[in-house]
């Protein structure tokens, strides 16, 4: 009895300190063996058994490092790289998705986000995403841009009137009146940009990342008629959740529940 | 892999979902099934079910297919038992496992004299994949609460170990070889940047972004004022006088077109700002219309300078300069009683 008492409690004492020391870790040596194992898997980049392995861990890694609370762009982009490399592509999707979302403008994470969806095994057109309409040389607005351009025309439309007030003159009026078009055009966009930040949370991206061929039903349960066989990597949006199912609505607008499980979903936990 | 582990079972309500469609055999004794009977009813009537299960291997790797058995066999008489290949659309095992027909298959059914035997072969998603305990409910006919179940038995503990080789895809694996832009990551403190909320969301930076400049404005047009304390006063006094020096300058000299052009395009540059040296009545005109004076009058005014114009450049004889003197002195009183001009400093 007393070597068993002896034994609870140095197991007591010992799984809390093991599992502290696990938790104590600092960011820099998490991040540290991210890129070690990043490393080693490149290293073996000719055993695809070898270096998935060594991909698979580096993206858990980084996954860790983004719930001690760490987002950046390239720590999403790394991430991205690494589940790609390991063969999630719907890890991958995502880890992009939540890049883009802070640096809409870094070309990289967005090639590397191209190239992904390239990987996604469509049988049809079906859920496909549509090419963007926007020119890829074209910087896309962002909400600290806007912010920056609204300030600034509101603090010269003040100067311009306030000139025009002293002289009267016809110029400052002009200008002054041009800025606070100005001012307004920015607010508009701040305000669609604040819209699209709103839908984000309303209807969060999903992307499907079990095996290719979950299935799509017509409502949340599996005795529905099944509309189709969804690829891994597919992405969607989030309608509603009921249970254990969600309805999604593919880019090419079809809609459909699948399975909570099958999917990832970009909610606003992340943020 | 390991041999397969025998399981006594008891259960499979999944199966009774699984047979629902199904018709049924060896009706010996013409006792119906009730048609109330509960949900998880298996369908199965008689004495003594028992039911086993096994999985084969019970150590397996994710994604890859192990063999489950569920075998009913009836120790007494029996009169109903569901029949037919079953129903492969129909899935007993839970979401831990690959659901698509694909990978979800009721491989074979054998039917014997007293036992009936259902092979499943399916795939574990992940490392903590379990079969569920089942339960195996049936109808003893001649009872009053004929439904009885078996005893529930623990779940079949198998062994899930990480997936075996690689995840990619080998079309991918060999697609992601050419790209080598995949296996650069960033490293340093960028990679551990915590967001931080934007300045212009905080209260106080938001409140000095929007109230700086209309401040920071009437700060420097306070100060302006305090400079140039006569620029205001003096523009008043200036446009004030202007009629009084035009209605005085006219009556001093002879009435001739152009000078009578001269003082009135004076009295428009030091009233309503007319610039040029020599402006047209249309530039008059539109001068005044942009200080708001009414249309008639302003129409009057242009009226006036192209008379005036007339006479200057063209035949003087044309002109009655009395009237245009007279007119002068009329037009000038007029606008200086328009609302907008004295509202005008």
């Amino acid at each position: 009895m007393r070597p068993a008492c002896l034994l609870s409690v140095v197991l007591a004492m010992t799984v809390p300190a093991s599992s502290l020391a696990q938790s104590a870790r600092s960011d820099e040596a998490v991040l540290d063996e991210a890129i070690g194992e990043f490393e080693r898997g490149k290293q073996a980049k000719d055993d695809v058994a070898a270096s998935s392995k060594h991909f698979t861990r580096a993206a858990d890694l980084f996954a860790e490092l983004q719930q001690r609370g760490v987002r950046n762009p390239a720590l999403y982009l790394n991430q991205g790289n690494a589940e790609l490399l390991a063969g999630r592509l719907g890890q991958a999707l995502l880890a992009y998705h939540r890049g883009l979302q802070l640096a809409p403008n870094d070309a990289t994470m967005r090639d590397h986000r191209d190239y992904a969806r390239t990987r996604v095994r469509f049988a049809s057109a079906v859920g496909r995403q549509p090419t963007s309409a926007w020119p890829p040389w074209l910087p896309q607005p962002t909400m600290t841009f806007t912010a920056i351009v609204f300030f600034l025309c509101y603090g010269l439309t003040w100067i311009a009137f306030t000139r025009w007030r002293m002289t009267r003159e016809r110029r400052p009026l002009l200008i002054g009146s041009a800025l606070l078009a100005l001012t307004m055009l920015a607010g508009i966009g701040a305000w669609y940009l604040r819209e699209q930040e709103a839908r984000e949370e309303r209807e969060p991206f999903v992307v499907v990342a079990a095996a290719d061929g979950t299935a799509l039903q017509r409502g949340n349960g599996e005795s529905y008629p099944r509309l189709m066989s969804l690829p891994q990597g597919l992405e969607a949006r989030r309608l509603h959740e009921r249970g254990d199912w969600l309805q999604i609505q593919l880019a090419t607008g079809e809609i459909g529940w699948v399975r909570r499980a099958d999917v990832l979903i970009d909610d606003a936990n992340w943020h | 892999m390991t041999s397969p582990t025998r399981i006594p079972a008891a259960a499979a309500s999944i199966l009774a979902m699984m047979l629902l469609s199904s018709a049924f055999v060896r009706a010996q004794d013409k006792e119906p099934l009730p048609t109330v009977h509960p949900s998880d009813f298996s369908f199965f009537a008689g004495k003594g079910f028992k039911v086993e299960m096994q999985a084969n291997p019970t150590e397996v790797h994710v994604e890859e297919p192990l063999e489950v058995t569920i075998r009913i066999t009836a120790d007494g008489p029996w009169t109903h038992a569901p029949r037919g290949k079953g129903d492969k659309k129909i899935n007993p095992f839970p979401a831990d496992f690959l659901r698509d027909d694909a990978y979800v298959e009721l491989k074979e059914e054998k039917a014997e004299e007293n036992a009936w035997t259902f092979i499943y072969r399916v795939k574990p998603k992940h490392r903590k994949a379990k079969i569920p305990a089942v339960r195996f409910k049936y109808y003893v006919p001649g009872t009053t609460d004929g439904f009885v179940e078996t005893f529930p038995l623990d779940e079949i503990p198998i062994k899930v170990l990480p997936r075996k080789g690689t995840d990619t895809p080998d079309e991918v694996a060999r697609a992601l070889k050419g790209r080598p832009q995949l296996y650069e990551i960033a490293t340093g403190p960028d990679v551990l940047a915590r967001p931080e909320p934007a300045l212009w969301t905080q209260p106080f930076p938001l409140a000095l972004l929007l109230l700086g400049p209309p401040l920071g404005c009437l700060i420097w047009y306070w100060m302006w004022r305090l400079r140039n304390p006569d620029a205001r006063l003096a523009a008043r006094r200036r446009k004030s006088e202007a009629a009084r020096a035009a209605l005085s300058s006219l009556s001093d000299g002879a009435a001739s077109s152009v000078r009578l052009s001269t003082v009135m395009t004076d009295y428009l540059r030091k009233r309503f700002d007319l610039f040029g040296a020599e402006p047209t009545p249309a530039e008059a005109g539109r001068i005044l219309h942009n200080r708001g004076i009414s249309r008639p009058l302003r129409e009057q005014v242009v009226a006036f300078l192209q008379s005036c114009d007339a006479g200057r450049f063209g035949s003087a004889a044309l002109v009655d300069t009395s009237a245009l003197f007279v007119q002068a002195a009329v037009l000038i009183n007029a606008l200086e009683a328009e609302p907008c001009a004295q509202r005008a400093f």
